[in-house]
């Protein structure tokens, strides 16, 4: 069973703007998944379909292995929603106290200490809403969102109003669910904080889904620039070796070394290496040009940084 | 369903609305008690008391007639709308909680509230100027009729404002359900100044449209007339012109009401089932 299976999942909202087309995503148990995209890609659209919040158009989608539409589908489910407050008259507590109930779930005074606690509200709970920051209400909403252990976590820009120790706590708190076994369903925009924890991502742009895949695919995988720092390289073995990159180009110091750059894939690093080993060459470092998850966004969405 | 229910009777209580509400009315409340006390009663003059007693009790009833619309309106405006707006509905809806119960658990809640409000109002007056009067009021059975139409008034508005806050903005709801109680109010004085002083149909038609449009007036004119018709005091009615109930709305009309309420909660159901956030 997936944690989440999306069946071309469409959303025109009234007015036609297509906020998702066609989303085919699926998300394994017990991983972290995060969805990535520009400003109005259709994150929180999607999110929000798979918690009943918008109606979708047009697809179907099978959460925790039932249909999405089906209040089975939401008792495992922890969510926390992009722009939100609750009532400021509530005190921290009861807003855990009563999504609790709301859950159907059974919450000592204990369990809800040791929720706030977790979230880094640590002796807030008798403080009300109306007196939280931003930041404070986001570690509260958090909070929430764990509240009877749900098996699925669906996320919206969780680290949006936090400061950096938050975003710190916060991917600690991704790891200790993942751990637990728990799944992360995690929309950013900040890619640093996926960067750190995600098992899988998804990019979407303009409601369309452009890339799904793992991290290290996404940060590792296709064709992309290499940097190879060599030594002994001949005009021969550079030559031999142009005819089968011919998009490569090599700079030499003039000290014995060079530079090859070389747009190949992952997969051809090891050939490309035992090529340049067996004439004699020394090969001292590969190093992809993008190396950050920043720099592949910006090449997938067509804007690269070159 | 449950949760919601009680989540919002303590939400009434905590906003202070409920406070501020009663506290006023409490406060009408005595100031209708020592009106009466102050205009007393002249002994001397036969039959006085009887019609002292009927009008005070007529104003007493009208001031209930539009403080409970009033106050339905005030409770139920924000509903939806807000939580909408401010974003708690967000948090509230993704758990295993069926739309159709966020609604029915709002509106038995404040229902509740606006019920026990009519109720204190209604009899606060009716009490108040029995009290000074005795008993003018017609029967119990009488009396009950009339409390059940105020009752039904109360959920009218209250039920409408739900939907309303279901459909459009708080304040745009406020202004569109305030102006259908007035228009209907308006249509049902036409009526009757129709009855009293022009036979055209015309006028009979315009309070059967607005009586359509919002029940809130025929009900209440239906109670005024369980309490001040002619069984009670010929005549007494008559006294009072448009504001009166010279032409009474029958039994239809509670039947009416009833399916109005009914119907609104299923558009109100509807309409937030359908609804993107
Ligand atoms: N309720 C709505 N009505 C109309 N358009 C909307 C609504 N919500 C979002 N949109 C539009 O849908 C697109 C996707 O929005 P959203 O899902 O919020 O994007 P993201 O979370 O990726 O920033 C945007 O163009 C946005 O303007
Ligand atoms: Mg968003």
């Amino acid at each position: 069973m997936k944690a989440i299976q999306t069946l071309g999942l469409t959303k025109v909202y009234p007015g036609g703007r297509k906020a998702c087309e066609a989303i085919h995503l699926s998300v394994n148990q017990g991983e972290i998944f995060g969805l990535l995209g520009p400003n109005g890609a259709g994150k929180s659209t999607l999110i929000k379909m798979l918690v009943g919040l918008v109606n979708p158009s047009a697809g179907s989608a099978r959460v925790l292995g039932f249909p999405f539409t089906e209040l089975a589908a939401r008792r495992q489910l922890g969510y926390l929603p992009e722009l939100f407050r609750y009532p400021p008259w509530l005190k921290a507590q009861e807003v855990l106290a009563f999504h609790a109930r709301l859950a159907g779930v059974e919450q000592s005074p204990d369990e809800r200490t040791a929720l706030l606690d977790r979230v880094g509200l640590h002796g807030r709970g008798s403080e009300r809403v109306r007196s939280f920051s931003k930041g404070l209400q986001q570690r509260l909403g958090l909070a929430v969102a764990l509240v009877g252990e749900p098996a699925l976590v669906l996320l919206d820009e969780p680290t949006s109003a936090l400061d950096p120790i938050g975003r710190y706590e916060v991917s600690l708190l991704l790891q200790e669910l993942r751990a637990q076994g728990t799944t992360v369903f995690l929309n950013s925009h900040l890619l640093s904080d996926v960067e750190k924890v995600c098992d899988s991502v998804a990019l979407i742009d303009g409601g369309r889904v452009l890339y799904q895949g793992s991290l290290k695919d996404a940060l590792y995988g296709g064709a992309r620039h290499h940097r190879v720092q060599v030594e002994n390289l001949t005009e021969t073995t550079w030559s031999t070796l142009h005819q089968s990159y011919p998009a490569a180009t090599v700079q030499w110091d003039g000290k014995g070394g060079a530079e090859i750059s070389v747009r190949i894939a992952r997969t051809g690093l090891p050939g490309l290496i035992a090529q340049l080993v067996a004439a004699g060459v020394r090969v001292y470092e590969v190093a992809p040009d993008h190396s950050s998850l920043e720099e592949w966004f910006l090449s997938r969405l067509g804007k690269d940084p070159q | 369903m449950l949760t919601i229910m009680h989540q919002s009777l303590v939400e009434t209580m905590r906003k202070r609305l409920l406070v501020a509400a009663g506290g006023l009315t409490g406060l009408f409340l005595l100031l209708f008690f020592l009106f009466l006390r102050w205009v007393g009663t002249p002994a001397n003059i036969p039959g006085y008391t009887y019609i002292a007693g009927l009008t005070y009790l007529y104003l007493g009833l009208f001031a209930a007639y539009v403080m409970i619309a009033l106050f339905s309106v005030l409770i139920f405006v924000a509903t939806i709308s807000a939580e909408i707006d401010d974003g708690t509905l967000l948090a509230v809806l993704p758990r295993p909680i069926r739309r159709s119960h966020v609604i029915l658990g709002k509106w038995i809640g404040l229902s509740l509230v606006a019920m026990a409000y009519a109720t204190i109002l209604f009899f606060g007056i009716v009490f108040i100027d029995q009290a000074q009067y005795g008993a003018v009021a017609g029967n119990t059975a009488n009396l009950l009729a009339a409390y059940g139409d105020f009752l039904l008034e109360g959920l009218v508005v209250a039920t409408v404002t739900l939907l309303g806050s279901t459909l459009t903005s708080t304040m745009a709801n406020g202004i569109i359900v305030s102006s259908a109680v007035l228009i209907a109010f308006l249509g049902g004085a036409l009526e009757q100044l129709g009855a009293l002083t022009n036979p055209s149909p015309a006028f009979t038609v315009i309070g059967w449209v607005t009586g359509l449009l919002i029940p809130t007036d025929a009900l209440y004119r239906r109670a005024l007339f369980q309490l001040l018709g002619n069984h009670v005091y010929p005549g007494a009615i008559i006294g009072a012109g448009p504001f009166g109930a010279v032409r009474p709305p029958g039994e239809g009309m509670v039947f009416y009401g009833i399916l109005y309420i009914a119907g609104m909660l299923m558009l109100a159901i509807w309409s937030f089932g359908v609804r993107d956030l």
